[in-house]
């Protein structure tokens, strides 16, 4: 699948004979649609984004699928702002993907060899699902090899790693115990690339497009959080930004599916939501464009999918943690005021704290450090009184 | 001074062991008033006015940084919910003489109990200048008005019940052994004639004493209990209020050694290190007992590795558990235990690591809403100055009034002589060892 050198976004677009028109349009719908395409370029006009956009070279990407449903394909192809045929066509050059390719057999392992000869330390791996890694990695075999080998391969010509959905991040659902495969994610495997993740069964497509957009334009990866997802789409928990909120707050939860609380939209908390332990943009960014599409929208309790320990290994309906500190149970005041430090109490407290500090260091330093020694403390002089003499006589003058 | 002519009374002894402190003796030697209480004065009279201002002023805000999130400023947290627990030294020092039969801890009661005094006495004071509307106060003592399922209620009662009632009839002997030696002869005799019937109140006053600051105590840990998830889980617990309680055993135990260490230094007195020893092998105990039961609770609500997370409040938790546990190790050894810089470095660090435990639920780890932020304003620092050295200043007038302090019984005799025997003043009660209720 040989293509044209120096193939920038631009000029396939053109080649295609799309107009500029239609691109600004289609530029205009990624950057409402996926506010993490912003994150390309200062710039706020549409044409200067677009301009951005334009000069990148359109990124080889090679996809693999390892143990996996195919979900996070499948949300990708349900997108429709921009649709799979602009994303793979005109935005990216998708060179190896297994469910969308036309090729198979030999033509299909041709393209996989052609794209990591011609495109080594340039091409993008996108990792699907998670690898077996138990007898040597035979639970698996593509084209007849091992799936772990494949892998260790491929990744080893990439320029980066995205590992998407849950599976590929951390082992996901194939790892739930017992793990009968070994099931691990692409970062046990594969330590010296750039590895992005991008968990969530399945995760959302536009913060694949987002990291595989700044890969082109800018050269670079998002900035990444503890479990190396990336920051802008994985800073907050579901309980944050969460549109049930106000009843998580106000106390109306449903306490069984189908009840009349759980009919009236009530907080699913009770019902094991893990919305409170769990960072991802679901609750702002739902899926396929439609209005309340993702689990918490239709009446199903966060699973916590996005988060290494929770979805596949605690149970879908135990209680979460509320970690963050939750707003008082009345009404919260419009205007919170905060508190203020005055730089002189500051420093009394401190000063007290070192009077403690240093007034105990002074005394301790006058006891004895003989063991034993019942001697009046600080005095160094006096012979040290035998059993039972009262030390030296203290002169009374009467009550 | 009339000194009755009498023999002195034996050196009291348990099970063969003589101790150096018999009695208590007032310290003697020095002026009542120093420049160091003349400072200490000073911070009295700048709390002490700024209380009285804050009381008649009316309002809290321009005296204190609280907000309507922190609504509970460093006088309540501070000078009576944290310090109050180095005030239960007569509870915890009390229990172990009485009920456990630590007749030697006896030596030290009179310390204990007058410490617990100060400290529940400042305490109060600090509810006081703390209260919004204190016009509406009086409302408090009407019982149509009790709400009894409420802690805050069974603390608001407890408390200055404790401290007013059983902790005055518990400081009662030391006032009235001075009245028998200073008063006059009819004085003496009403003494000597009332006492033996006011003792046969004792048992049932005293069990009394131990039992209402047990309710309290725990009660304190229930306040914070019911702040839900405004306290951060490393310290929000349903053990919570056992574990304030024993915490609060804790600290008197450290502050009675502590306090009693830093008299001697400064008022000359030689140390007994038998009863300081056996004092902190008692005050470990308890501290392995409540590390256990803090780190079961931790992780038997999973929480246990956010202690070790790296986030402030896991730097806070590490700190405290620090400081409560390697007192607790060095003081399991015998020979530690016998040093008195050791046994003295080491009460502090428990009084330090049992207050920072008592105080950061209630402010440290206390986040009422995001970005909410609280720190004292600085007449609130200094009012709470003033009641901390209130305590210091009346501490060191008493035990130059009264026979608090203890010392062996032969400088007792060097100063007054002794008492007749079989009056009130004679230091000997029935079962022939010394009495310092």
């Amino acid at each position: 699948m040989a293509r044209p050198a120096n193939d920038t976004i631009g000029e396939r677009l053109r080649r295609c004979g799309v107009d500029r028109r239609e691109f600004l349009g289609f530029v205009g719908r990624l950057a409402v649609a996926a506010p993490a395409a912003l994150a390309l370029t200062r710039h706020l006009a549409l044409d200067a984004i677009a301009g951005e956009i334009e000069k990148a070279r359109r990124p080889s990407v090679v996809w693999l699928h390892f143990q996996d449903c195919t979900g996070c394909s499948e949300t990708l192809l349900r997108t429709s702002k921009p649709d799979l045929a602009e994303l793979i066509l005109h935005l990216v050059s998708l060179d190896y993907h297994e469910t969308v390719m036309a090729a198979s057999g030999k033509q299909a392992e041709a393209a996989l060899h052609d794209a990591m000869t011609n495109e080594a330390g340039r091409f993008v791996l996108v990792v699907e699902g998670s690898i077996p890694t138990k007898e040597r990695g035979h639970y698996m075999r593509l084209a007849g090899r091992p799936a772990l080998e494949v892998l260790q391969d491929v990744a080893a010509k990439a320029a980066a790693v995205i590992a998407i959905g849950s599976c590929a991040s951390w082992g996901g659902l194939p790892s739930a115990p017992p793990n009968p495969t070994g099931a691990v994610g692409v970062d046990s495997i594969v330590k010296d690339k750039p590895i992005v993740n991008i968990p969530g069964c399945p995760p959302n497509p536009y913060t694949f497009l987002g990291v595989v957009l700044q890969f082109a334009t800018a050269g670079t990866l998002p900035a990444l959080d503890r479990e190396r997802r990336p920051l802008f789409a994985y800073d907050r928990t579901i309980h944050e930004h969460c549109p049930r909120r106000a009843h998580f707050d106000a106390g109306r939860f449903a306490r069984q599916f189908g009840d009349d609380g759980h009919r009236h939209g009530w907080c699913l908390y009770q019902l094991g939501c893990k919305g409170p332990v769990t960072h991802a943009g679901c609750s702002t960014r739902h899926f396929n464009e439609v209005p309340d599409a993702w689990p918490i929208g239709i009446g199903a309790p966060c699973v916590g999918c996005t988060e290494r320990d929770v979805a596949f290994k605690v149970p879908m309906f135990d209680r979460a943690p509320v970690v963050r500190p939750t707003p008082p149970d009345t009404y919260p005041p419009v205007v919170a005021p905060t508190g203020t430090v005055d730089p002189l109490a500051t420093g009394l407290v401190g000063l007290a704290v070192g009077a403690v500090v240093g007034g105990t260091y002074v005394a301790s330093k006058r006891f004895s450090k003989v063991a034993g020694d019942e001697s009046v403390p600080g005095r160094k002089d006096d012979p040290p009184p035998r059993d039972g003499d009262g030390g030296p006589p203290l002169g009374g003058k009467g009550v | 001074m009339s000194t009755p002519d009498v023999a002195p009374v034996p050196a009291p002894s348990h099970e063969g062991v003589v101790f150096r402190w018999q009695r208590g003796v007032p310290v003697h030697d020095v002026p009542l008033l120093t420049r160091t209480s003349l400072a200490l004065l000073f911070f009295v009279l700048v709390g002490t006015g700024l209380g009285v201002l804050r009381l008649f002023g009316g309002a809290l805000g321009p005296f204190s940084a609280m907000t309507d999130q922190y609504a509970w400023g460093v006088w309540k947290t501070f000078n009576t919910m944290a310090l109050t627990a180095l005030g239960s030294g007569a509870m915890g020092v009390g229990i172990a003489a009485w009920v456990f039969g630590y007749k030697h801890f006896h030596a030290v009661m009179r310390t204990a109990l007058l410490t617990s005094l100060l400290f529940y006495g400042t305490g109060i004071l600090g509810i006081v200048t703390d209260v919004g509307r204190p016009w509406n106060a009086w409302n408090a003592v009407l019982p149509w008005h009790w709400n009894t399922q409420s802690p805050l209620w069974e603390v608001l009662i407890a408390m200055p019940t404790y401290c007013f009632v059983f902790l005055l009839y518990e400081n009662g002997p030391t006032v009235v052994e001075r009245l028998w030696w200073k008063g006059s002869p009819g004085v003496r005799r009403w003494i000597d004639r009332w006492h033996p019937r006011i003792r046969r109140t004792y048992p049932y006053v005293v069990a009394a004493a131990y039992i209402v600051p047990m309710m309290h105590q725990s009660s304190l840990g229930a306040l914070m209990l019911l702040s839900g998830n405004k306290v951060h889980p490393l310290w929000q617990s349903e053990m919570l209020p056992l574990l304030y309680l024993v915490q609060a055993w804790i600290c008197g135990f450290a502050a009675v050694i502590a306090i009693l260490m830093a008299s001697c230094l400064v008022w000359r007195r030689p140390l007994d290190m038998k009863v300081l020893a056996d004092l902190a092998r008692v005050m470990s105990s308890l501290t392995l007992f409540w590390l256990t039961a803090r780190v079961a609770d931790l992780a038997g609500r999973g929480v246990l590795s956010r202690g070790f997370s790296g986030d402030r409040y896991s730097v806070m938790f590490l700190v405290e558990t620090l400081a409560i546990l390697v007192p607790a190790i060095v003081l399991r050894t015998e020979r530690f235990r016998q040093v008195p810089r050791v046994v003295f470095t080491m009460a502090v660090l428990t009084a330090i690591g049992g207050l920072l435990y008592r105080f950061t639920p209630t402010t440290l780890a206390f986040m009422p809403a995001e970005h909410a932020t609280y720190f004292p304003a600085v007449p609130e620092v200094l009012v709470m100055f003033g009641l901390v050295a209130l305590v210091i200043l009346l501490y060191s007038v008493a035990v130059k009034r009264f026979a608090i302090l203890p010392a062996p019984l032969e400088t007792w005799y060097r100063m007054f002589g002794a008492a007749p025997a079989g009056s009130f003043a004679d230091g000997r009660p029935a079962d022939g060892h010394a009495r310092h209720d």
